[in-house]
């Protein structure tokens, strides 16, 4: 039986090829999934760890172990639990986390002590015997530590590193044993540590066996390297680990105070898929440390940061599955047409079979053992091929953008296997269902075949279309309903779910179009009957009556070019609606701060540049050869009223101060977001300098109209203006700045005043510099100028660079990648069947052709034939398809806004369409079709009616 | 009165390396409105013949004569013209359009042959009619049996009034009740519409019908009666 299978593929083997591309590109889009998002999260979860180590200088990815003590009282029991910690944690509670340790140490620590010389001891004692009081007694206090590996995470400043075990001295200060320990440089200063020095610790003075004698040997400081890792108390007292713990804790029974375990993890090498297994190995910790005593806590530090990956991971999974789904129906529809198509080829051998006595159930068999076969090597081969995709979402930048960005770490990890697997069981189930369907009819039908074609689909038969386009219009209806009532969600992303309805929309409306389809061709063949010439009415019959095959192919194109052409249009719009928000809300390509950081008379920051050097680094950035053009602009916070009702007051609003000319020449706008072109409003101020611009919601609080006289409250002075407009938008003026996260608080005003005028009315106020470049210059070309010219910066906004940070978000990214994966498969998928489908069905129709031929039609009339199918079916298909695409966008696009509350529509939403996007369309279809027009004539003219009328005879 | 004459006929197909002779200086002349039948197993040359004379074919040498012109020298648009007006073509798979129903099958043909357009739903019924099918015009070819798909296809070859109709082994896939029905309703067109048949099978019972049969064999034309 393997062997007839192996056979039956072979010849056939260009279809099955295509069905095996079909299932692997399948498995390889959904496989990539997981792939992609624990890959883009990983690397986003390392770059927030290098940040933030830059950030804190302190190492981000440590577990550490403490233990809790200080309620125990007993110093035995502590030694016992000390010892039994340890164990455990070298043992294997530290290597439970599944990451690389880079950097390890223990440090103990008893309870403070206090220190003083010991040749002071001596008196002390007698002062004591004396005064009866301890207190009176000058003495510092100082906590005493060891760490293991604290020599190799020092450098020795003055002096030798500690001994193991105790120094014995014998001269005329001293006689005895002492501990050597070493300290920082400030707890020499503070403490007034003298190298060479021996002296006493004592915790009671009772207590002969916890007075401690150690002499200073030396002073350190940490290494730079290991700053990140390591702090030390700058005035403890640090020992040798071994003798500290032997000799100090357990034979001379001091009490621990402290103690804790410390390991870092090479974040460089975690993984997203090792994710859980931190996790539970953190939990196993947890179980055990409260099997045992629980007085151990451990903290690692990344343990919220990880659970929270793993849920941006799940979610981001989510919404790429969501995009995907389109896909994988447009891959169903190409594989189960394939498979009919196959179906197609092998009746007879099906016949032969059956007459053969081969029984329904194992004809069913073979095709059920092809398809295991061809989904288990397209199962194999869609891993491979989902690496590859990963890293080509990994590359998108935008959408149908590129970069050469540094490869993704991807691993193909379980999810990926299982993800790939589901799908691929998928597509062995869609391969079987033409076998399925085929397998319910006695041979004589199934010859018949024809018969078979001209029955109704499934999906008409059960209103599945009308079914899915009420499903849609019913979300559609909602969203559209919901509109105003949606403000702002907890989560503030843009609700992936509409793709879903979009898809069963284009699905719906393009399933209803095939029932009316037929219906219409048919109308117009039998309206127009006496004047179709032989070709049109060979076409038009072939075409309302073909029934399933004709069907599909039509579907498929529909469906192919609707969702790509939604898909590219709302890749499109949210990705620009998203730049624009940060455009408009930075309002200029660069804003600079000149001043330069110095430390103010009561130690905080400010700017400690004079008016001087401002203006001279002013004089400097214009002169920047890639500059267009450059501004200042002054933003204070000022009250702005009614000069008639003195009452009606504004206060707290934004006041920008502009000089029109100039401004006009660096801002970004969008023109849809003024009532008229923003000139009109900067050609006005230039005309009336004393004039005002104010937000549209001030004016109708204040009730002013453009004309009314207005004062402007800064400080104490009151500045008179005129009102010259209103406007809702400003570059830079975010109504909702001052919202809090759930939407309450007061909207912020605005009011646009005359550079000039500011400064005529109040003298000296800080501005920021906004500046555009030239086009082609680069951010950087701007950088080095200012650093080469030593203009020295308060801070600096680059709004292009602002873009490409929100660009690498994983959830716009994601969307980007899958969309132009979505875009490119779709596109190749929809070039592969059109191509296989008119092949086939030319092939399958030599026979019919021959005899055309045979009764006198001419070969021009025949490939007239095929052009009249062409217009037909394929013409008429993916005009469709555009016209779906084009009203599915403008049905559902615009919901993005509604449903993206991410950026608290601060300026409205508008639908962008790129023509590149269409041209690529129109180049794609285009060239699909004289390909596969050009394929189809060449092998038709080729038909030879002799051979092709003898094919029939046997 | 001859219709057909043909000189020396030969056909050679190259198969791989090999050439088969299909016909060998076959010299026949066919007479006009008569029914001949052309007799011989399969692999005789049956078909190769009837395909050169409808001018679907053309012989590796020798002339064929039809009505005085010789169509081995025809271009390719004057054959597809010849056998658009004057021929029509049944074949052994009855090679109807699915989608079409009976009455448009007829239809096409006629429309092919580009045949005046006045009366031409009488044309086509009519020419239904006389194979006996007028009831059950309207039905697809899948909702007929083999002898009624076998009927229209004559109807088919008939509705444009060519000259001479071809039929290659009309009978195979009938029984031989359905069979002798077919060859019936060519002897009837032969002589109530004058029309030549050129009829090919290797049924022995059909012979007695025919007004004239040529034997092949091999090739080879090995009897004449």
């Amino acid at each position: 039986m393997f062997k007839l299978i192996i056979r039956k593929m072979i010849k056939n083997k260009w279809l099955v090829l295509s069905l095996i591309v079909g299932c692997l590109l399948a498995v390889s889009v959904v496989g990539a999934i997981p792939m992609y998002s624990d890959g883009i999260l990983q690397r986003m979860l390392i770059k927030d760890f290098e940040r933030d180590q830059e950030v804190k200088n302190v190492y981000p990815a440590f577990n550490k172990f403490e233990g809790i003590f200080s309620n125990i009282s007993e110093a035995d029991k502590k030694k016992e639990l000390y010892d039994w910690y340890t164990l455990n944690i070298e043992g294997w509670m530290s290597t439970d986390i599944p990451m690389d340790i880079i950097n390890s140490y223990k440090t103990v620590s008893t309870p403070n002590r206090l220190f003083l010389d010991q040749r002071e001891w001596a008196k002390l004692l007698e002062e004591i015997e004396a005064k009866k009081t301890f207190k009176s007694v000058s003495t510092g206090k100082a906590n005493t530590y060891a760490v293991d590996k604290l020599p190799e995470m020092v450098n020795l400043l003055q002096g030798k590193m500690y001994d193991t075990g105790t120094t014995r001295i014998d001269n005329d200060t001293y006689e005895g044993e002492v501990y050597e320990a070493i300290v920082t440089s400030d707890a020499m200063q503070r403490n007034r540590y003298s190298l060479g020095t021996i002296y006493t610790l004592t915790l009671n003075k009772d207590e002969e066996e916890y007075i401690l004698n150690y002499k200073i040997v030396g002073v350190v400081e940490i290494k730079e390297e290991m700053t990140p890792f390591f702090n030390m108390d700058y005035y403890g007292i640090y020992f040798d680990y071994d003798t500290y713990v032997n000799s100090i804790i357990n034979e001379r029974n001091m009490s621990i105070a402290t103690c804790d375990w410390y390991y870092a993890y090479d974040y460089y090498q975690f993984s997203m898929k090792d994710a859980s297994g931190v996790l539970d190995g953190l939990d196993d910790n947890y179980n055990w440390i409260n099997e045992n005593y629980g007085r151990l806590k451990q903290s690692l530090s990344f343990e919220a940061t990880i659970t929270d990956y793993l849920a941006r991971a799940e979610k981001l999974a989510g919404l790429l599955l969501l995009l995907v789904i389109p896909v994988i129906l447009m891959i169903g529809f190409y594989v189960s047409m394939i498979a009919q198509l196959i179906m197609e080829q092998e009746k007879n051998e099906i016949a032969m079979l059956e007459s053969r006595g081969a029984s329904r159930r194992q004809i069913f068999g073979i095709y059920f053992g092809e398809s295991v076969i061809i989904g288990l090597i397209a199962y194999v081969l869609g891993i491979f091929g989902a690496f590859y995709m990963t890293r080509l979402i990994g590359a998108s930048n935008g959408f149908m953008e590129f970069v050469n960005r540094s490869a993704m770490d991807v691993n193909i990890g379980w999810k990926t296997l299982v993800y790939g697997g589901l799908c691929a069981i998928l597509f062995i189930g869609m391969i079987l269902i033409p076998a399925f369907k085929a397998s319910k009819f006695t041979i004589v039908e199934f010859k018949q075949g024809k018969g078979v074609f001209s029955r109704k689909p499934f999906w008409q038969k059960f209103y599945l279309d009308v079914v899915l386009l009420v499903v849609a219009s019913y979300a559609l209806f909602n969203y559209n309903k919901f509109k105003d009532a949606i403000s702002f969600t907890e989560d503030g992303q843009v609700d992936y779910l509409v793709f879903f309805a979009v898809t069963f929309f284009i699905l719906g409306v393009s399933l209803v179009f095939m029932r009316i389809y037929p219906l219409l061709v048919d109308g117009i063949f039998r309206l127009g009957r006496r004047y179709w010439k032989p070709p049109m009415y060979a076409a038009f019959t072939y075409v309302a009556r073909g029934g399933n095959m004709r069907q599909f192919i039509m579907i498929f194109l529909i469906l192919a070019l609707g969702i790509g052409i939604f898909n590219a249009n709302s890749a499109r719009t949210i990705n620009e609606n998203t730049t624009d928000i940060i455009r408009y809300e930075k309002g200029t390509p660069i804003i600079l701060n000149i001043g330069e950081i110095g430390v103010g008379d009561d130690e905080s920051l400010v700017d400690v540049s004079d008016a001087g050097q401002k203006s001279e680094a002013f004089e400097l950035i214009s002169q920047f050869e890639g500059l267009n053009d450059l501004t200042k602009v002054a933003t204070l916070t000022v009250d702005v009223g009614s000069s008639s009702r003195k009452s009606a007051r504004s206060r707290d609003v934004k006041l920008m101060a502009v000089t029109p000319e100039e401004f006009g020449n660096v801002i970004w706008y969008r023109d849809d977001l003024y009532d008229t072109h923003i000139n009109h409003y900067l050609n006005l101020m230039a005309r009336f300098p004393e004039g005002i611009i104010i937000s549209k919601s001030m004016a109708e609080t204040l009730e002013v109209e453009p004309g009314d006289m207005m004062y402007i409250r800064i400080d104490d002075t009151d500045i008179d203006a005129v009102l010259l407009a209103t406007t809702d938008y400003w570059p830079s003026y975010n109504k909702y700045a001052n919202l809090d996260e759930d939407g309450t608080g007061d909207e912020q005003e605005l009011c646009v005043m005359h550079y000039d005028m500011l400064r005529a009315s109040i003298g000296e106020f800080s501005s920021s510099v906004w500046l555009s470049k030239k086009e082609g210059v680069l951010d950087s070309e701007l950088n080095n100028y200012l650093v080469e010219n030593e203009i020295s910066l308060l801070n600096a906004i680059y709004t292009d660079y602002e873009v490409s940070e929100m660009k690498k978000d994983p959830m716009l990214h994601g969307m980007n990648g899958m969309l132009t994966l979505d875009f490119l498969v779709t596109m190749i998928i929809c070039g592969a069947g059109f191509i296989i489908f008119w092949v086939l069905s030319i092939r399958q129709r030599v026979l019919q052709f021959g005899i055309f031929r045979a009764m006198g039609l001419k070969k021009r009339e025949l490939v007239s034939i095929i052009i009249w199918e062409q217009i037909l079916i394929s013409a008429v298909a993916i005009i469709m398809g555009i016209l779906i695409g084009g009203i599915t966008s403008q049905l559902f696009v615009p919901l993005f806004q509604i449903v993206d509350t991410s950026t608290e529509r601060i300026i409205p939403y508008i639908t962008a369409y790129e023509r590149q996007d269409y041209i690529r369309i129109y180049a794609l279809v285009g060239s699909m079709l004289v390909i596969g027009i050009s394929a189809i004539t060449r092998f038709t003219t080729k038909i030879k009616m002799d051979q092709a009328v003898k094919l029939g005879e046997d | 009165m001859t219709i057909y004459i043909t000189q020396n006929i030969c056909r050679d197909f190259v198969q791989g390396s090999q050439t088969i002779r299909a016909l060998k200086n076959v010299n026949i002349n066919i007479r006009k409105e008569k029914l001949t039948i052309l007799k011989g197993r399969s692999g005789s040359g049956k078909t190769t013949l009837m395909n050169i004379m409808g001018g679907l074919d053309r012989p590796t040498s020798g002339t064929v004569i039809f009505d005085k012109l010789d169509i081995t020298k025809m271009q390719d648009f004057e054959r597809d013209a010849l056998r658009r007006t004057e021929v029509g073509f049944v074949f052994q798979s009855v090679a109807l359009i699915s989608v079409m129903n009976a009455y448009e099958n007829v239809e096409f043909g006629l429309r092919v042959a580009g045949k005046e357009t006045k009366n031409w739903s009488e044309t086509v019924k009519k020419s239904l009619e006389l194979v006996g099918l007028s009831k059950r015009m309207y039905h697809k070819p899948h909702q007929l049996s083999g002898g009624e798909q076998q009927r229209v296809a004559i109807a088919r070859a008939i509705v444009h009034r060519p000259r001479i109709v071809f039929a290659d082994e009309p009978t195979a896939e009938l029984d031989t009740h359905l069979g002798l029905q077919v060859v019936q309703l060519f002897k009837q067109l032969v002589r109530e519409e004058g029309i030549t048949v050129i009829m090919s099978t290797h049924d022995p019972s059909m012979n007695e019908i025919a007004d004239h049969v040529i034997s092949l064999e091999d090739g080879e034309v090995v009897d004449e009666t």
